[in-house]
């Protein structure tokens, strides 16, 4: 259950940041976009996994992080998502989440081409064979 | 049997595209007509480098199941991986214009129907493929159909050439004695650039993770390197040496696809053409399938959307969406009449920017005890592997200034 | 605050010398009072090249020797520096101890 006592001291840059996150029924999330910390006792203690394109444009910055930003507000992705590290089940090297939280947790963008255009093409339901 | 020989088309269709795509295809025309043999020893190390590259992505994925643009953003961050992903994107999309170039062109030799009038119609299929048929049925279809280009190989003892003189050439390692060192060298790096190009490793470890490749599907993975890879480079040499038995004697300077075929129907006649045409068809159909599919894997992996074939594309919309989309960019492209096989020459200044930013990463992870264990590099992979980024280093350094010195090989 | 807030930032040690910049974050995993892991804190890896450590300060990262040398080599001037030696309240990054008494960046 405890995904990181095996793991002593972890590089946050080197073992969370940028890695793929998916649920623990395979369900693909995103990836780390940045990592939220919270003040505690004179030091930070990781708060919570962000995910999404205004966490990503933060990190990346100058004009292209604006675009980014501008194209995630399209779909109406605002503050990114966040997925709190007691949601963490395993870093093998993928990030896996609980089920529920991997599946409460969305895109808008993906949702929006889902519903307007790739959906609504015959046989988007099907996997291809 | 039959199960085992077909579990390694994943690299065949790979190699295919990466070694006899319309770009290479003409390329070692070009090459073999220009120089003869003298330019085997690029191929081969091509071969060897792609190998060895498409091993260690090939052993992360049956290990760990991460795809190689995964491993790209995570070890380079997301500044780095951007600039790779720009770079390997339009490398990528100049070579889907290519290829779907290529095979209207194709189908113009077949039926002499003007090729623009044919290339919405391979947009359309090359779509409904990416959309509809599964994985391991089209990497079958178009990998074992690109064989057919063998159909060189044939030809080349129907042409009974000097085989001594052949044997001389290869290992010369220079340029004959009339034609310039700057040049020589300029095609060196274009085919040494064109036999490592980033989208083969992406297609190659994405395919891997389509198919569901585990620890035991090792030697799977192996298999497919071993066959594939070293068999797209027969291929190209085949290529290569009808072009210089034919060709490079008669002071031809090759330009066109009709050119580089020539050699096989004068050694087997319309038959060879049939077949030769097929295999082209084939080879170019699959590579404008493998950089289309390409191109989504490496958005979808660097902000880690869903993606796949073996998702429904209701699962996998913005996936979807970017293989359309660029799809629809390289008809309209194409469309526009200019020359599909020039476009895969511009794609070399972006080589200079992806390649070492692709094989850097994929290096580093396969030496990485945490993904791999006891499955991590050893010192053959190495020692091949460093040896390879240098050269790679040095070709990205020396392919634009080359280019502009020779004028694109001119 | 978020980690792509930390990351990047200015140092200067104790004396004012140019540390570089804030290029990696090192937390401790400890379970909290209910049991549940807890990710803290403990310090950050400054340095002045950009090039990234690519996961060669941890163990299970070796090879090929070149590239290890190289790396190595470029983070020369890499050092870690424990939170409570971090002085945040400034733009740059203040690190009370001078250079010469920074630990290395290896990960114990």
């Amino acid at each position: 259950m405890n995904p990181w006592t095996d793991l002593g001291l972890v590089d946050l840059s080197d073992s969370l940041l940028d890695r793929q996150i998916t649920g623990e029924d395979g369900t693909v999330v995103g990836k780390v976009d940045d990592l939220e910390l919270r003040a505690e006792d004179g030091t930070y203690v990781v708060d919570a996994l962000l995910v999404g394109p205004e966490a990503l444009a933060d990190r990346i910055g100058g004009p292209i992080g604006k675009l980014l930003r501008r194209i995630g507000r399209g779909f109406r992705a605002g503050a990114p998502q966040r997925i709190p590290l007691n949601a963490v089940r395993g870093i093998e090297p993928t990030v896996v989440v609980t089920t529920a939280v991997a599946q409460a947790t969305e895109s808008p963008s993906e949702d929006w081409l889902r519903r307007r255009i790739i959906g609504r093409i015959p046989g988007a339901g099907r996997a291809s064979r | 049997m039959s199960k085992k020989f077909l579990a390694v088309t994943l690299g065949i269709l790979t190699a295919v595209g990466g070694f006899v795509d319309i770009g290479d295809l003409v390329e070692s025309g070009v090459v073999g007509a220009r120089y003869g043999m003298a330019m085997v020893w690029v191929t081969v190390l091509g071969v060897l480098g792609i190998c060895v590259y498409a091993d260690m992505s090939g052993r992360v994925v049956a290990v760990s199941g991460r795809p190689v643009f995964d491993l790209i953003r995570e070890r380079l961050g997301p500044r780095m991986a951007l600039l790779n992903l720009a770079g390997s994107f339009l490398i990528t999309l100049l070579t889907v214009c290519a290829e779907i170039g290529g095979v209207a062109i194709t189908i113009e030799l077949a039926s002499g129907v003007d090729r623009l009038v044919w290339v919405l119609p391979i947009g359309v299929l090359v779509w409904l493929v990416v959309w509809r048929v599964g994985f391991e049925r089209m990497e079958t279809g178009f990998g074992l159909g690109g064989l057919a280009i063998g159909v060189f190989a044939v030809a080349i003892f129907f042409l009974h050439p000097d085989w001594s003189s052949l044997g001389a050439q290869v290992v010369q390692l220079a340029p004959p004695a009339d034609q310039a060192l700057p040049t020589y060298a300029y095609h060196a790096v274009a085919l040494f650039a064109s036999a490592m190009t980033p989208y083969e490793v992406f297609f190659f470890s994405s395919g891997g993770v389509e198919e569901g490749w585990k620890v035991k599907d090792l030697p799977v993975q192996r298999a497919n390197v071993l066959l594939g890879f070293p068999l797209g480079g027969l291929l190209a040499i085949a290529v290569m040496a009808c072009a210089a038995t034919v060709l490079f004697p008669a002071g031809v300077d090759v330009s066109q696809v009709s050119q580089i075929v020539l050699p096989v129907t004068l050694a087997l006649g319309t038959a060879g053409l049939v077949i030769v045409l097929i295999g082209i068809f084939a080879a170019t159909f699959g590579a404008a399938l493998e950089t289309g599919l390409s191109s989504g894997y490496m958005l979808a992996q660097y902000f880690g959307w869903d993606w796949g074939k073996r998702r429904a594309p209701r699962n996998a919309a913005r996936f979807h969406l970017t293989v359309g989309a660029g799809l629809l960019l390289a008809v309209l492209v194409v469309q526009t009449g200019i020359d599909p096989v020039g476009l895969t020459e511009i794609s070399l200044i972006f080589s200079a920017v992806a390649l070492p930013l692709t094989y850097l990463p994929v290096l580093i992870v396969a030496n990485d005890r945490e993904y791999l264990g006891k499955h991590a590099n050893r010192h053959f992979s190495n020692i091949v592997g460093v040896g390879m980024l240098v050269i790679i280093a040095v070709a990205a350094v020396a392919a634009i200034p080359l280019m502009i010195f020779t004028g694109a090989g001119q | 605050m978020r980690a792509g807030e930390l990351l990047g930032r200015r140092a200067r040690d104790a004396n004012g010398r140019d540390l570089g910049a804030i290029r990696e974050i090192r937390a401790e995993a400890v379970p909290r009072s209910d049991g549940l892991p807890e990710l803290v804190v403990r310090g950050v890896i400054v340095g002045r090249t950009r090039v990234r450590l690519f996961g060669y300060q941890r163990h299970d990262q070796r090879g090929p020797a070149p590239l290890v040398a190289l790396i190595r080599r470029l983070h020369r001037h890499s050092r870690y520096v424990a939170w409570e030696d971090l002085d945040l309240s400034g733009p740059e990054v203040r690190v009370r101890r001078p250079f010469a008494e920074l630990a290395g960046i290896d990960r114990p």
